[in-house]
Parts: structure tokens; sequence; C-alpha cells
């Protein structure tokens, strides 16, 4: 399954991601991947349809109805699901499992299983032979090692093994010329003549029903390989009574060689028809059949329908269309067929994920749902009811899709001890999931609709398949009808946004309305954005006191800060040459602000302990700047920045108080510093990297060029090259 | 005029001659995109009359393929078949071309791009042998590929053409016209020719009117860039039509090779709405696909008019490119070869199209 970044995984309040939550796609079960090749249609590709560097969409984030509702009796593969082509993963042993279930029943213990295991899918020729020597006792011939228990065989048993040996040898030699395309493997006409020979013969000589549908089927393979396809068609008509027992599975598979035969054939109305018979037969091979399943007209798909024989096989050709290519169209016409088949439900699931996934009118399939729901001897009735409920809930429909979910619990319970177990389990998860979904879509929706649609929604169990596509729609809807503090927890910006974005969390109006939510929400609603969001009072008291910090209420900030007991993990008032990554730990939130309103009030006195107390400032907040080197200091808050103006407010404060030279040099150079990030942050507007020729800041470097003699100058010249150079430039 | 000057005149007229000789007539090629080859009698005299020297022939595509249940690797799928007649006419070249989806790039790895280039060749050996094509003289790799898988796909076409040099063998391959302009971002392709397709110019839109195959304003938009384009140029011109089968704005399928001919022979349940415009009036199959009562058919196509113009309109920036004959003359290929496209252009339009480029 493809890893998919959570919508919110970038927001400081949404750490727990609902990617823990969303299941693994259950692997369809889907026989005859092998049957498929040798049958040279096009290989199964159940792969993402695009893929371009990011995550591709998948249905099970953007509908919310669960089709495993339909209780495990339609393959996960057959779902709707416009992203990957096909129909759901091959299933890798399902062909050999049906064929070792086949011979377990023929021979009935007379070979160990593993033995035969090995004979059936990996004896040589020549091995064969021996084991055919051995168990028929001929003088000096041993079995191989693996299969001791051959020479020992007796009476019946030995009989059929010995016809099973011989069975085995035959479909080996089949078995390279099982390809439409010829090349160094696949035989000579020849000896593709001379098998059909030695086959039709052995067939002829074959005992029990057993033997002789292997036979038949192998040279049916045959013919369809190397025979016209005409002539395959033929041969099939001819041996269908052999081919149609007892293995319902290879019965199904003779009748997809039919099918390829007629397609081939230009018989293409036939080959539909097999087609459905295959899936008839078979209800595991509708991932190939439904692939394969394309009446190229109308005037093709009548003679099909029309070579139908009964309803059942009416009933698998609309499937098929239903599945290939328009689940409504087909579910109406089965509908008409037969209201009790049970191919109703998953055609019904389908259109209803596919009307949800393109945001069609749900309603003509809601008023046939309805109808289904309604019809005596319906299968899964409750299957039906809550695709309509679903339906109505899409349209924010709620006192529908609350009638509809009742009908369809009422349905359910009818059943009796059926209705119990998995299947109630699910339908009361997919019930409170679809009247969730009307209740935030309803567009009058008060608050105490909110808070239910939340009770509703937050507590569906980890095994329902869309919950994340539900907790997802639910929070964008829920944000829409809130106000900006209580949608900034429902939807929270990220923190590594743009400006802009993060302007009203500078507001500290707008953060103080968020801790209040935080600190005791009033609603459902409420405490669900608060889960949610993970945020606590501490991290909300941060938020505030940088909010405060950035529009210059040092006193305000110290005061959201006076219980943050945390350490700093960088000294933010330690000046440094170069942006390093950090001068070791620092005091405490709590004591960082109290040292705050201590240089401010220092910072007004008129002298050079003034002007270095506003330095201190100044150099403090440039460091907590977005690209400078305290900017940790910051944490999982929403108050990063490159706006530099606070930090040069400070710093031209400090540089015109200033009496020591020196002093001023340090004060200049920092200056240089917040201008130059200033500059750029003005320049791109928000936070891009910088393009284009570096800003210089010109009047800063000027200042401190203008300090010549002394050693914090000379020690600029030395350490910075960017001032070296523009200093060379203006000597 | 003194025989001295005419001596003059003509020396400086052989130099000039020398320095610029006339460009070769382009070689005529066709599409052909089919997952079963066949000529039909108008196909296989369109060849013909048409003096038609390359068939670009899809061989099949590499795709990603999930194998049971393990990682999905990159395969080959749907590779032509012989169909009834694939006997070519004398003297037509099949060239092989292979279309590679992006996701198959995406997923290489290390040491993948190696890999899955000795599969392709191998691959395309063994259809050119099924096909009886002779010895491959181009292979051509048709990709959309983005700056975000160009390094995968540069890196597969390089060890292709690695490959195919120890054959004797060139390596070409399709440009998109985004691909041409934005060729800082998406890079220049490591072969020896790039083919660049004019057509499919702009999204796949259901709404009234909408041109996707050709559109002179858009297509003059890109052509600018082919003037510098740091590759010899063979130029793909359309002549194919489609349907936009759409429902509630969305587009529901592409009806490949449906014009507005064909839906106006289907007046029984399909009502014209406006030009190549029509409204299903009942759900039926049609095309090999179903359409639902109420959805709207529009149809678009290159006329022989859009397509000269498209001609026209290359060989203007062709002329001001380098004329670089090292790896062959130019090749103008129309795709594609269908009795549905022929009937659509006949054989002077065609005339007309490959005598357009030199």
């Amino acid at each position: 399954m493809t890893q998919r970044a959570s919508t919110d995984s970038s927001a400081r309040f949404g750490k727990r991601t609902t990617e823990s939550l969303r299941r693994a796609r259950v692997p369809g079960a889907l026989l005859g991947a092998a049957l498929l090749v040798a049958l040279g249609f096009a290989v199964a590709r159940p792969v993402p349809a695009e893929a371009c560097g990011w995550a591709p969409d998948e249905i099970d984030d953007l509908t919310t109805f669960d089709p495993h509702l339909l209780a495990g009796a339609e393959l996960p593969g057959l779902f709707y699901d416009p992203f990957h082509s096909g129909f759901g993963p091959g299933c890798d042993d399902c062909l050999k499992k049906a064929l070792l279930a086949d011979w377990a029943g023929d021979l009935d213990g007379a070979l160990p299983e593993g033995a035969w295991e090995r004979i059936l899918f990996q004896a040589t020729l020549p091995e064969l032979d021996q084991l055919i020597f051995s168990a028929k006792g001929k003088r000096g011939a041993q079995p191989p090692q693996w299969a001791p228990s051959v020479a020992k065989l007796s009476g019946p048993a030995k009989e059929r093994v010995v016809a099973a040996l011989y069975f085995t040898g035959f479909a080996r030699r089949v078995e390279p010329m099982a390809q439409l395309e010829v090349d160094a493997t696949s035989g000579s006409p020849g000896a593709a003549a001379a098998l059909l020979k030695g086959g039709d013969a052995a067939l002829a000589r074959a005992q029990g029903d057993f033997l002789q549908q292997r036979y038949a089927f192998q040279l049916l393979r045959l013919r369809y390989y190397k025979s016209a396809p005409e002539a395959a068609l033929a041969w099939f008509d001819a041996h269908e009574p052999k081919l149609r027992g007892p293995s319902a599975n290879l019965a199904a598979r003779a009748h997809h060689y039919a099918a390829g035969a007629a397609l081939r054939a230009g018989q293409r109305p036939r080959g539909l028809l097999e087609l459905a018979r295959v899936y008839a037969q078979e209800p595991a091979l509708a991932p190939q059949t439904a692939r394969d399943f394309t009446p190229s007209g109308e005037h093709e798909w009548q003679a099909a329908l029309a070579l139908a024989k009964g309803d059942p096989e009416r009933l698998a050709l609309w499937t098929l269309v239903g599945l290939r290519h328009d689940a409504l169209t087909a579910a109406q016409r089965s509908f008409a067929l037969s209201p009790e088949t049970d191919r109703l439900a998953l055609l019904l699931v389908r259109e209803l994920t596919r009307v949800e996934q393109l945001g069609e009118d749900p309603r003509k399939l809601e008023a046939l749902a309805l109808q289904i729901a309604a019809a005596p001897k319906a299968d899964r009735p409750w299957v039906a009811a809550l695709v309509a409920a679903h339906g109505a809930a899409l349209r924010g429909d709620v006192p529908a899709a609350r009638a509809r979910v009742e009908q369809a619990r009422a349905a359910l319970t009818k059943v009796g001890p059926s209705g119990s177990g998995d299947v109630a389990a699910r339908l009361a998860a997919q019930a409170d999931a679809t009247l969730s979904l009307a209740l935030f879509t309803d567009a009058r929706s008060d608050a105490a609709a909110r808070d239910e649609a939340v009770r509703r929604a937050n507590p569906l169990p980890d095994r329902f398949d869309r919950k994340h596509a539900l907790l997802a729609r639910l929070k964008k809807q829920l944000a829409l009808a809130s106000p900006p503090a209580l949608a900034e927890l429902l939807q929270p910006t990220s923190t590594d946004a743009n400006e802009k974005e993060l302007g009203r969390w500078r507001d500290p109006a707008f953060v103080r309305a968020v801790a209040a939510i935080v600190r005791a929400p009033q609603s459902e609603v409420e405490r669900y954005a608060v889960q949610e969001a993970r945020a606590t009072p501490a991290d909300l008291d941060r938020e505030l006191s940088f909010a405060h910090l950035w529009r210059g209420e040092l006193t305000l900030s110290a005061a959201a800060l006076a219980q943050d007991a945390e350490p700093l993990l960088v000294d933010p008032f330690e000046p440094t040459w170069r942006d390093l990554p950090g001068s070791g730990p620092g005091p405490t939130y709590a004591a960082f602000g109290r040292r705050l309103v201590d240089l401010e009030q220092r910072a007004k006195r008129p002298d050079d302990d003034g002007a270095q107390a506003a330095f201190m400032l100044g150099v403090a907040l440039y460091n907590l700047t977005r690209h400078a080197p305290a900017r940790a200091v910051l944490g999982p808050t929403h108050q990063y920045t490159s706006d530099a103006r606070p930090a040069l407010s400070w710093l031209q404060r400090a540089y015109g108080q200033a009496r020591d030279k020196e002093l001023k040099a340090q004060i200049a150079f920092q200056g240089a510093k917040a201008d130059f990030e200033q500059q750029v942050f003005e320049r791109r507007g928000s936070d891009r990297f910088l393009e284009g020729p570096l800003p210089v800041p010109a009047s800063w470097y000027a200042r401190l060029a203008a300090l010549e003699g002394t050693g914090y100058q000379r020690e600029a010249l030395a350490e910075c090259g960017y001032y070296r150079r523009w200093r060379a430039q203006h000597p | 005029m003194s025989n001295r000057s005419f001596t003059s005149l003509f020396a400086v007229a052989g130099l000039l001659a020398a320095c610029d000789p006339p460009a070769p007539p382009a070689r005529r090629g066709f599409y052909s995109w089919r997952t079963t080859f066949s000529l039909s009698p108008t196909e296989r005299a369109a060849l013909e009359q048409q003096h038609v020297e390359r068939l670009y022939l899809r061989f099949f595509d590499i795709e990603l393929v999930q194998a049971g249940s393990g990682p999905a690797v990159p395969a080959v799928v749907a590779p032509v078949t012989l169909g009834a007649e694939p006997a070519l006419p004398r003297g037509v070249e099949i060239v092989p071309v292979v279309f590679l989806k992006n996701q198959a790039l995406s997923h290489l790895g290390a040491g993948g791009a190696a890999r899955l280039a000795e599969q392709l060749f191998a691959e395309v050996e063994k259809r050119a042998a099924l096909l009886g094509a002779g010895p491959v003289r181009e292979l051509q790799l048709d990709c959309d590929w983005t700056a975000s898988t160009r390094e995968e796909f540069f890196a597969l076409a390089r060890a292709v053409q690695a490959l195919a040099y120890k054959e004797g063998a060139q390596v070409s391959a399709t440009l998109r016209l985004h691909q041409l302009k934005y060729r800082e971002r998406t890079g220049v392709p490591p072969v020896s020719r790039g083919m660049v397709m004019l057509y499919n110019l702009a999204p796949v839109s259901g709404a009234p009117g909408a041109r996707a195959i050709y559109d002179p304003q858009i297509a003059e938009s890109y052509l600018s860039r082919m003037d510098d384009y740091p590759l010899p140029l063979d130029v793909a011109l359309p002549l194919f039509a489609w349907t936009v089968q759409s429902r509630g704005g969305r587009v529901e399928r592409l009806l490949d090779g449906v014009a507005e001919a064909d839906l106006a022979a289907e007046s029984g349940w399909l009502r014209r709405t406006g030009p190549g415009r029509f409204i299903a009036q009942e759900s039926r199959f049609f095309q090999s696909g179903f359409v639902r009562e109420g959805d709207l058919l529009q149809a678009d196509a290159a006329s022989p008019a859009d397509a000269l113009d498209a001609a026209s309109r290359a060989a203007a920036h062709l002329a001001a490119a380098r004329a670089d004959t090292s790896t062959g003359p130019r090749t103008i290929s129309l795709f594609d070869l269908s009795d549905r496209n022929l009937r659509r252009h006949d054989p002077a339009s065609l005339d007309r199209l490959f005598r357009a480029i030199r």
C-alpha cells in the first residue's frame, strides 16, 4: 500500500497522524493469473494509475462507505478502485491450491501430499518415467529418493497413481506449447500434431470423469494454442460434457479458453457469453473475465444477451457490465431480471463508491437501492438500505439518512442469527459513519448536530476501512463551520507555513482564544478538536509569549512565560559571528522572560549601560528569527518569522545611545546581520530561499567602517568575508 | 561582364553551395499504434502510394506490474502481436517504438536502468524477429518524462543506446512540446535523434469546442524552441481524431478514432447539440465502452488543414535549426496509420504533408 503523508503531519497540533488508522489493503484472492497469461490476454495490472513523485490518491482516502460491509461474499479486488488498473492484486497460489485439492480427492491418500505436489509441479519427464516404471514394478526401476512410497503401491491405489503419472507426463509435454507466439521453446507444428494425436488416444483410454476432464482440458489448451481458434472452439463444444466436471475450477477455466477462442475467431458475442459463464461458475476468476469483457457495440452486446440460456447467464453478463463498465445500469437491469439476485449488493456498493469519489448526484442510485431494499426476498437488504442512507448522507439529508439506517438495522435484525457478529458490527460502524457524514454535510447543521457527528465518528473502530477519510472530511467541514480559534485546532496551520498564513498566530487575542478552548473545551466538537490537535496549555502560553514578543510587548511576553521552567536549548542573548547552531543550554523560559523585562527597564537609561541593554534585546530578537541561531527556542510554535524589524528597532536605539566605540562597532555589526535578514525578507516577501544577488546591509556596514580604529571592526574585517569584500569595494 | 568576373561569380556560388547544400528530402513515415499488427488493403496502398520508407511500430509498453504479492516491477505489457496481414510493402523499414510509463521509471533503483535496458532490448529483438522486421536500425523510446523522472529515463536511454550501438542501431526519443520548450528543466535526452510530437497540445476536455489534438496558437507558442534544439529533429504530425465522453463536466472516456461523422451516423440515439457535440439519449454500448443516457460526446480531430498547418509551422522553425544529417535524413511521420484516418486524409493531402518539411 502506498504510504501517504497525513494531511496534517507537519502541523503542530496534529502529531498523531491518522495514517496509523488506515488499514492495509486486503489482497484480493484472484485465481488463474497463469491461465490469463497463457491465453495471451493483457497482463493484470493492479498498479497505481499515476505516480509522479507524490503519493497518489487512494480510493479509501476519498470515500466513506466501507465495501467490506459485503462481508466477504465478494472479492475485495472487485470493489471500485479507479486508481488501480485491473481488479486487485493476483493470487499467487490459488491455481496451485485448486489443482492440489482436485488431485487430493482423486488420489485419496495413495501418495503423501508433499510427494504428489513435487511430482505435479517439479518432476522432470525422465523422473516421471522413473516413477511410472517403479510404480508398475518394472525390474530394476527405482523411484527418486524423494518419492520412495511409489514403489510400494498396490491394487487400485497403484492404478490411480500410474494413471495420474501418465497424465502428468502428458501435461508436462503440453506446457511448452501453451503459447500463442512461436519461438524456440514452443515446438514444431509436427510435434504439436503428434502430441494431439497421443492426447486424443489417451483421452479415449482414460478411466473415470476425473482423468477424462483433465485430458480434455489439456487437449483444449493445446488446440487453443496450436490450432485455428474456430477449431479449438468446435472441439470445446464437442467435448463440453467431459469438460464440465467433476472439477468446477477446471470447468470454468475451460470456458475461459472457449472465450479466448471465440474472441479470436471473431465470434465476439459468444466470447462475451463464455466470459460470463466463467464468472458464473467460478467468481474467483471474475477479475480476469471482467477486464476482458468489452462489447465493441450495442449490436454485439444484444447478440450476447440473446445467446444466453436463461436469467442466470443474463445476470452474469450484466454483472460483468457492472464490474467493467456501468454498475448503476447493470444493477437496474439485474434487478429487473431477478430482484433477489445476490449480485446486486456489489454493484450498488461499487456505484456508491464511484458516485462519492466523483461527487456525482446519488439520487438515481438511492432510488434503486430503496427499491432493492424493499423487495421481498432481496439479498442482503441492509446493504441496499445503507447504500440509500449513504447517498442521502452525501447530500446532507439527515432525516432520510436516519430513516434508511434504521431500515438497514431492521433488515439485519430480521435475518436472525446470521445477522449478528461481524456483519452486525460492520453495519453498526457504517451506520455511525453514514449518520456522521449526513450531520456534518448538512448545510443547516447546528452545534448539537455537529456534536453528534463527532460522537458518531470519533469512536469508530480502526478496522472500519474508511475511518481516515471520514475523520479528515469531518474535521474539514467542522472547521468551515467554526470560529477561527476552533477551526485552527481542527485544521492546524503548519509551523512551516509562510508569514501570511501564520499571521493569525501573531495576534495575542487569537492565541488566547485557542488557549481558552484548550483549557476548557465546552462542546463535543471542541473536545474532539483539542484531542486531535494535542495542544497543551503550556504550548499556548509559549505561543502567546512570542506573539507578544514580536509586538514589542515584553512585559506581557514575560508574564506568559512566568511558569515555564523548561530550559532553553540555546541562549538567545549570545551574539555570534556566524549563525552557528546553538551555543549550549540556556536559562529557563521563565528566566528568559524576566531578563527581557529587566533589559527593557535598563535600556531606558541614556548611557552605555542602557545601550548595552538595548543591544542585548536586539541580539535576542535577531537570534530568534527564522534563519538565526536561537530559532530553536521557539520550539513547536507558530511564531517563526524572518521579520527582523523588532531586532533592528532595538539595535537602532542601542546604536544611538552608545558612546563606547567598541560597543557601537558590535551594535553596527549586529545591525548589519539583522538588516541583511530583513532585506531578504522584504525582497522575497516571504521565506523563500535566496535568489539573485545577495542584499548588502550597506548603511550598517558604513557605520561599522566608520569605527575603523576599533578592535571589533578589525575582528569583523578578519572574520567576515562578506563585510571584507564590501569594505574593499568601499575604501 | 568579363570572363574573369563570371569565373569569380561561379566560384562564389560554388563556395556558397558547398557551405549550405540543399537539405535532402525528408523520409516519409507512419506510426502504427495497435496491439495486433495487420495491414488493411487501404493501409497497404497508402504506404505504397506515399512511398513510405519507415513504419514506427509500437512494440510494447513498459509499465510497473505487480506480479502476485511481490513488489511491483517494470515489465513488458501489451506486446504487439501479428494479425492476419502483417507483411509490409517492400522497402518499408520497421522502427520499433517502446512506450515507457513514467511510473515504471520511478522505481528503477540502483542498477535498474541497465537491467531494464537489457530486458527491453532483448524483447525488441525478439519481437522484431517474430515480425520478420530484419535488423533493427533505429529504436525509439517514447516517454513523457518530467523533471522528476528525467534522470531515470536518461539513464535508461544511455543504457539502451549502449546496447543498440553494439548492434549497429541508433536510439531516438519522442519529444513532447513541453519537453522541447522547457528543456532546461526537463533536459535533452541522451539519444541520437528526437521526434517532435506536434499533437496532444492541450488537456483533454469535454467542453464545447475543446481542441486538444491540435491548436495552431498553442503549437506556435512552443515551436520557437525547435530552432536551436541540440538534437537532429524528426517530426510527427497528427492525422487522428477522438471523441471525449463526459458526464457532469468530467471526462469519462476517450473514444480513439471516433470523429464527428461517426457520431452523426448514430442519430438513432445521439442528438446533436452543437458543432461536433452530441448528447446520448439512451444508455448503450458504443465503441467498446458504455455510454450512459445524458452523457455528452465531443468530437475532436486533426483535419487535413490542421495537419498542414502543423507541418508548415514546423518547417519554418526547422529551416532555422541546424541541418545535421549525420544520423540520417529527417523523417516526417504521420500519426497514425488506420483506415479511419486515411478516410479523412486523402492521398493528395498526405503528399502535401510529406512535401512540406525537408
